[in-house]
C-alpha cells in the first residue's frame, strides 16, 4: 500500500485538521430494523466531532415512513444543530408535496431524498416526478436510494429519470448496490451523478474501482448516521491504494463543491 | 507503508481471527492473497502482525479434505499465520473418526476449526456433532462459523461449554440476534469485521467488557481498513482495544488442550 501522509494523521488522532469531513448521506431517530446506540441528534453530532465530520446532509428516519410529521422532524434537527446538518425533503409518492419555492422557507433543506423501497414506488413513477422536475428546474441536489436489480431503485431506474432530467444533480445512495458496471456507466453518461458510498465501503476493491473508473471526483462520503461508525468507511478510503488527493475528493472536497450554496462558509475553508 | 508505521501509530498488537488465504473461484478480490508470503505481506500493510487463516475456497464448493492439507502447505513458512481447519459430520469418515481429526490437528499444530454447513451440506447440531463438539468443548477448542442466528440459536443451548466465534455479522443491526446469545452462553463470542454500528463497540463493552469481540478483517472477503480505524478510535479504553485487537483470541487460542 502506498504511503499516505492523511492515513497516518487519521490513525493517530482520528481526524485531520486538512480533511473536515463532509457526510452527505445521514439520518437521525430510530427505526424498526436495528439498535442504534447513539440515534439522537446529540449523539450523532459527538460522534462527528469525534470523527473530524464537519457536518451532515441528513433525513430523519420518521420522514421514510411520514414524511408529513417525519420532515417536520428534520427541521427540528436543522433548528437544533445548524452548524452541523443541512436537510433534504423527503417526498413520499403517494402524497407528493414540494412546498413552494422551495427550498425558500424551509430553513437548512437543500433538496430531496428519495427512497423508493421504502415507500415501494418505483422511482420514475408520477408520484416523483414534480418534486424531480423542481430539483431539475431550480439545480437542487436529490439523493435517491438505489440497490442493484431492485425494481423500484436499480440502475435501470435510475436511468430512465436521468433520460428525462439529464442535467439533474443526483447522489446515487448506496452507489446501485452490486450493479457496479451499470452505476459507473450512469456517471459517465450524465455529468451530475454522483455514487455515494454509504454502505457499500466493506467490498473488497469497490473504491479502487470507482476511482479509476468514474473518478474520484464523482465520488461522495456518507454513513447513514446513526447506522454506521464514520470510522468504518473512513478506514475503507484510507486503506485503498489512492492517492491522498483522491481520499480528499471523497471525503470533502466534491460534497463542498456540490453543497457550495448551503455551507456555512467557503469550500476549503472548515477548519477542525 | 511497512507494518512498524501502522505500530507506531497504532499501539494495537491486532491478530485477525477472521483471514482467509488463496483466491476466490467466483468475483475473486483483487487483493486476496495466494501464498503465505503475500498473505503476510498484504497483512502488514494494515499493520496487522497476526492471523488465524483458513482456506477462502471453504466459503465456495471447496472441500476441508484438500484444503486443511492446502492451508498448511500455504502457511508453512510463516509463522505469524495460524491454520485453522475445516470439519465435517464425522459419520462420512473423510476427516476420519473423531480421534483421528483431534490427533491431526495436535500433529498439526490446529488450535481452531472452522465450520460451513451451508457449503458442505450438513446440520450444526448434536445428532450430527455431538461427539466432536463434546470433545471440542472438553479441549476448548474453538469454532467458527459466519453467522447465522437461527443455526446458532438452536446449536448454543446444546453445546454450552463450547467455544464459538461468529463472524461478519451484517451491518444492517444484529444486535438484537447477538445480545441474547452473549448473554446466555459465557463462550459464545462475535468479531468485528463487520460491526460498523456506530457506537456499538463501545456499547457493547459497556455491558458486556471487551473480552467477547475479535478483532476480524474478513480479509479478502471484506475492506480491513474499516474494522481497523473503528476498533482504534472506539470509545473505549486502550486496555479493552488491546484485548479486542488481539488477547481475546491470544487468550482462546492457549486455552487450547490438544494433550
Amino acid at each position: 500500500m502506498k504511503p499516505s501522509r492523511l492515513r497516518e494523521e487519521f490513525l493517530e488522532h482520528g481526524k485531520a485538521a486538512g480533511c473536515p469531513i463532509v457526510d452527505v448521506h445521514a439520518h437521525h431517530g430510530s427505526f424498526a430494523g436495528i439498535y442504534f446506540p447513539r440515534p439522537d441528534a446529540a449523539a450523532m453530532v459527538e460522534t462527528m466531532d469525534r470523527c473530524g465530520v464537519k457536518i451532515a446532509f441528513a433525513s430523519s428516519h420518521l420522514a421514510l415512513q411520514d414524511p408529513l410529521d417525519g420532515n417536520a422532524a428534520t427541521a427540528a434537527l436543522l433548528a437544533a444543530h445548524p452548524e452541523h446538518f443541512r436537510g433534504y425533503w423527503v417526498i413520499s409518492p403517494y402524497h407528493p408535496m414540494v412546498p413552494e419555492g422551495f427550498p425558500a422557507g424551509e430553513p437548512g433543506f437543500v433538496g430531496f431524498k428519495l427512497h423508493p423501497s421504502s415507500f415501494d414506488y418505483p422511482l420514475e413513477g408520477p408520484g416523483y416526478a414534480g418534486a424531480l422536475a423542481h430539483a431539475a428546474a431550480n439545480d437542487l441536489p436529490v439523493l435517491t436510494h438505489t440497490w442493484g436489480r431492485d425494481p423500484r431503485c436499480g440502475a435501470v431506474n435510475v436511468r430512465r429519470i436521468l433520460e428525462r432530467h439529464p442535467d439533474l444533480t443526483l447522489i446515487m445512495g448506496h452507489c446501485c448496490a452490486g450493479e457496479w458496471d451499470e452505476a459507473v456507466r450512469l456517471v459517465s453518461d450524465y455529468p451530475r451523478v454522483y455514487l455515494d458510498l454509504t454502505g457499500m465501503y466493506f467490498n473488497p476493491g469497490i473504491i479502487d474501482r470507482f476511482v479509476a473508473e468514474a473518478g474520484s471526483t464523482r465520488i461522495l462520503f456518507g454513513t447513514d448516521l446513526p447506522w454506521f461508525d464514520p470510522f468504518y468507511g473512513v478506514g475503507c478510503v484510507l486503506f485503498t491504494d489512492i492517492t491522498d488527493d483522491d481520499r480528499h475528493n471523497i471525503l470533502h472536497r466534491n460534497a463542498e463543491r456540490l453543497f457550495a450554496r448551503w455551507l456555512p462558509v467557503e469550500p476549503g475553508a472548515f477548519k477542525i | 507503508m511497512g507494518e512498524e508505521a501502522h505500530d507506531r501509530c497504532s499501539g494495537l498488537r491486532f491478530f485477525d481471527c477472521y483471514c482467509m488465504i488463496g483466491r476466490e473461484s467466483a468475483h475473486p478480490s483483487p487483493r486476496a492473497a495466494a501464498s503465505g508470503a503475500e498473505l503476510a505481506a498484504r497483512l502488514a500493510g494494515y499493520g496487522i502482525g497476526e492471523a488465524l487463516v483458513h482456506h477462502v475456497l471453504m466459503r465456495e464448493e471447496g472441500s476441508p479434505v484438500s484444503l486443511n492439507p492446502e492451508t498448511m502447505k500455504l502457511v508453512g513458512g510463516e509463522p505469524n499465520l495460524r491454520p485453522a481447519w475445516g470439519l465435517l459430520p464425522p459419520q462420512t469418515g473423510e476427516l476420519g473418526t473423531v480421534a483421528d481429526l483431534l490427533a491431526a490437528i495436535r500433529q498439526a499444530g490446529v488450535r481452531a476449526l472452522w465450520a460451513y454447513p451451508r457449503q458442505g451440506r450438513y446440520i450444526m447440531n448434536g445428532i450430527t456433532f455431538g461427539e466432536l463438539f463434546g470433545a471440542m468443548s472438553e479441549r476448548r477448542i474453538p469454532l467458527f462459523v459466519e453467522a447465522d442466528w437461527e443455526m446458532l440459536h438452536r446449536l448454543l443451548p446444546e453445546f454450552p461449554g463450547l467455544t464459538v466465534v461468529a463472524v461478519g455479522h451484517g451491518c444492517w443491526g444484529d444486535d438484537r440476534y447477538f445480545r441474547p446469545l452473549i448473554e446466555r452462553c459465557p463462550r459464545f463470542h462475535v468479531d468485528t469485521s463487520r460491526y460498523e454500528l456506530d457506537g456499538g463497540i463501545a456499547d457493547f463493552c459497556r455491558r458486556y467488557g471487551p473480552e467477547r469481540l475479535l478483532f476480524g478483517t474478513g480479509f479478502p472477503r471484506f475492506q480491513a481498513g474499516g474494522s481497523i480505524l473503528t476498533l482504534l478510535h472506539a470509545e473505549i479504553p486502550e486496555a479493552a482495544k488491546e484485548a479486542i485487537a488481539g488477547d481475546n483470541l491470544r487468550r482462546l487460542l492457549a486455552e487450547v488442550d490438544l494433550s
